[in-house]
């Protein structure tokens, strides 16, 4: 039995940020029903990586992570007739989530408000660069553009040169988690109020609100009026990622935790030295350096970096070795809690793909189905749930809107 | 007025820091009661900051490097009580409630075991055995409450080798390969900036698991545990360049700014000290855009730059022309320009011009809090909207042990002589005790 198993939802979504968080909904049970273009489908499809880099619409890795347990049809929504056939599917399901430019959807007939005339239960969740109001809302973004305003590319990266952004799509994945909270928000306010609502996300504000950082620096500069330039990496003491036998570590022994770096390096006996025995005087950055060059990095050489994490952790030192995709898939700790899936998808093959990000003691993850083809289940949903016939699906595949 | 959608809830947190307090204020914004469970025998983790008498010195230093280490104060000015003007805890603090209790006590823990027969869900956000030392277990919430919802968010697992190693979220970027895949190409990973993106990824994570386990209980009647290792749940955001190794064996590092699929693409400089915006152009249509924007049309018929793969293969000439422009542009006015013909692109916002940004201002999107020890702040709001469930938020973050005498005398019911009893034991104050 899975905890989402009741929900029925109508996936317009495509990309990154919409199938993330119809992911995570399909993945704890959630009925989703995928909805894509005719011909092409999800943008994903063609994004990668694809096995031998040969790009294939039903191989891109993207698409096979991001849209398990997913059942996939394909409707022209943009025709009269595939207009009807939607609004029919729209009685049939709890939840539609959708990632079009705002106003898309009412400019072909259908608002929020002809969805609710047809399903008052029916809930809507937009997922957008900017919302459905104000004065950016038709304006275009992509993950570097939303990490600039709402992230905290700003701070990201060396004093003297460029922010540099993070190294994956951090805004749309976290805002399709959000939007996931969000669709569950619209599921418990329907019941209190026994209809459905509209719900607007914006990439932009679950970013300006996410506490990786831009809260805790918005608080800092309201705090100050002021906004600390990026810091100089290796200037604080004990803290950075520095080098060891065989790749980096980062360590976090600033501050109040700087005597379990002591205890690590086997020399508490610095802690009266007076360049390293006040809070103040390890803020300094001279003695900050002196000590990471002269006294942290040479200890550190002498150790691969799963001995030096080993030795670091042992005690209590804040730390972490920088992992490639590599040196993560071959640790035995992941492998042995069976964080990896691997999923046989019947047209790319068999790969190991990241696997439950939570563990539910009575309604578990499960992959109850790899990421849908296209319309792999076009005859499913219109024989078996709207009813169609046979014949209903040749002729609406053969004028492509289906 | 609408009912918000965990109106009624109750939810306790022992959480430190950002991914468990994360998880609470999204919970929280939306209506549950939030009550953060603390103490006033010391500086507990760094939630509330790190010092309980601020160093003047280390004051003075901080202003001078940047470097936050627990020093950093509205006005630079720690107050009588510092820990109620923290950065973390002002960042995560909004709509919930305080109540002090020393756990460390075998009286504390039956007080705790008296609230969790009220509580809908239990957030932590500990090391494991710290909360083992605590003697706090599902087995022991389940016996006292089968409904109760436990989230446990431990770094890497409740079992395993790496069970009890101590990190924060920028050590789980490590571990993930986010940080080998993010920073400067021609820089070594030493300095390529630290990232912390795993925190908020979890926090993120966690009020959705709350909400399903939530949705479950409704059908079943039954609790259950949670537990979501901030490892596990953010190695799923790297998965482009994780499923890249298992198809290809290809270990993939960082690419700064640029993109693999089109250009130009990156951060730009703008005119102005530490000004930058970022364009990404998506198709040939958009470089033409940009070409004319730029006053340069002979670029469009370029042959160094006439389709996407062209301009991917020239890139670092790209980007010189492309700075070569954008260094004399105004980053707050500039983009709209570009937006205007469909180009996406932005200003990169440092945290005073995020407060002024006129799209989330039109919007309404940040709310000002105060409390008797905060000054007037602005607070993002609700991360999103509800058409027919307006919501804003009910209050500032709470001084340390400020609803004690609602959660002590009202939810757990105990009389004036047990408070005060417990006042005097040391559980219940707003004074955190110098030993």
């Amino acid at each position: 039995m899975h905890a989402l198993s009741d929900v029925r939802i109508l996936d317009l979504t495509q990309h990154i940020a919409g199938p993330y968080c119809t992911k995570m909904l399909a993945d704890y049970g959630a009925n989703v029903i995928k909805l894509e273009r005719p011909g092409t489908g999800d943008l994903s499809r063609s994004m990668g990586p694809f096995p031998e880099d040969i790009p294939h619409r039903e191989k891109s890795g993207v698409f096979l992570h991001l849209n398990t347990n997913k059942r996939g049809i394909t409707l022209d929504i943009k025709s009269d007739t595939g207009r009807k056939i939607f609004l029919d599917l729209v009685d049939h399901v709890d939840v539609v989530i959708e990632n079009f430019v705002p106003s898309t959807l009412s400019s072909i007939g259908l608002s929020y408000k002809t969805l609710e005339s047809i399903n008052p239960k029916i809930i809507m969740v937009s997922i957008s660069n900017f919302g459905q109001t104000g004065p950016y809302k038709d304006y275009k973004a992509s993950e570097i553009v939303l990490q600039g305003m709402g992230g905290n590319l700003h701070s990201l990266g060396i004093p003297e040169r460029e922010p540099t952004k993070y190294g994956t799509e951090i805004a749309l994945r976290q805002c399709g988690l959000i939007a996931a909270s969000a669709t569950m928000a619209s599921l418990f306010t329907r019941e209190k109020r026994g209809a459905g609502e509209h719900v607007d996300v914006s990439i932009f504000e679950t970013q300006a609100g996410s506490q990786d950082r831009r809260v805790p620096q918005l608080m800092t500069a309201q705090f100050i009026n002021k906004v600390f330039p990026r810091r100089e990496p290796g200037s604080s003491i004990a803290s950075g990622t520095f080098p060891c036998k065989d790749g980096y570590i980062n360590i976090s022994g600033g501050g109040n935790r700087f005597p379990r770096v002591l205890e690590m390096l086997e020399r508490s006996e610095l802690i009266d030295d007076p360049k390293f025995s006040t809070p103040a005087a390890r803020t300094n950055s001279i003695n900050g350096e002196f000590f990471n060059s002269e006294i942290l990095m040479p200890w550190l050489m002498q150790y691969t970096m799963k001995e030096a994490w080993a030795l670091a952790q042992k005690a209590h030192v804040l730390s972490g070795p920088i992992y490639t995709s590599e040196s993560l898939m071959e640790d035995s700790h992941f492998q042995d809690r069976g964080m990896w899936v691997d999923i046989d998808h019947p047209v790319a093959g068999k790969y190991t793909f990241p696997g439950r990000p939570f563990i539910m003691s009575e309604t578990p993850w499960t992959l109850r189905m790899p990421a849908p083809t296209l319309g792999q289940h076009n005859n499913e949903i219109y024989q078996g749930l709207l009813g169609y016939t046979a014949q209903d699906i040749v002729r609406l595949s053969g004028t492509n809107i289906i | 007025m609408s009912k918000l959608p965990l109106d009624g809830i109750r939810i306790v947190e022992l959480t430190q820091i950002y991914a468990g307090p994360y998880a609470s204020t999204l919970l929280a914004d939306w209506g549950a009661e939030l009550i953060r469970l603390e103490t006033i025998q010391g500086i507990v983790g760094t939630t509330r900051g790190i010092y309980l008498k601020v160093p003047k010195e280390l004051i003075e230093q901080t202003k001078l490097s940047g470097t936050a280490g627990g020093a950093i104060f509205p006005n630079w000015d720690p107050g009588q009580r510092p820990w109620n003007r923290s950065v973390s805890m002002t960042s995560t603090g909004r709509n919930k409630l305080s109540m002090t209790l020393d756990l460390l006590r075998p009286e504390g823990l039956d007080i705790l075991g008296k609230l969790f027969a009220k509580t809908d869900v239990f957030i932590e956000n500990n090391v494991p055995e710290t909360i083992e030392k605590l003697q706090i277990s599902y087995e022991w919430l389940k016996e006292i409450n089968p409904e109760i919802i436990m989230i446990r968010m431990p770094a890497f697992g409740l079992n395993g080798p790496y069970k009890n190693y101590r990190c924060l979220g920028l050590h789980v970027d490590g571990v993930s390969g986010h940080s080998y895949n993010k920073g400067y190409v021609d820089e070594e990973p030493s300095r390529r900036g630290e990232t912390v993106a795993a925190d908020a990824a979890a926090g993120a994570s966690a009020a959705f698991a709350a909400f399903t386990a939530l949705w479950n209980r409704r059908k079943t009647g039954k609790g259950q545990l949670i537990e979501l290792p901030l490892a596990e749940n953010f190695i799923p955001f790297m998965s482009e360049s994780i499923i890249d190794f298992n198809m290809n064996k290809r270990i993939r590092s960082t690419i700064g700014n640029r993109d693999r699929r089109i250009a130009p693409h990156g951060v730009y400089p703008c005119k102005g000290d530490d000004k930058w915006m970022t364009i990404a152009v998506g198709n040939d249509n958009q470089w033409k855009a940009l070409c004319e924007i730029i006053g340069n049309k002979a670029l469009i018929n370029d042959p160094r730059f006439k389709d996407v793969r062209s301009r991917l293969k020239n890139q670092d000439e790209l980007d010189n022309i492309v700075s070569s422009w954008t260094v004399k542009q105004d980053h707050l006015k500039v983009f709209h320009k570009l937006q205007k013909v469909g180009i996406p692109s932005g200003p990169v916002l440092d945290e005073l011009e995020a407060l002024e940004d006129p799209h989330l201002v039109n919007r309404g999107y940040y709310e000002t809090l105060e409390n008797s020890e905060l000054p007037k702040l602005q607070y993002p709001g609700p991360l999103w909207r509800m058409s027919k469930t307006p919501n804003h938020h009910k209050s500032a973050p709470p001084l340390l042990g400020e609803h004690n005498e609602y959660i002590y005398k009202e939810v757990l019911g105990m009389s004036n002589a047990e408070y005060k009893r417990l006042e005097d034991a040391g559980h219940i104050g707003m004074d955190i005790i110098e030993k």
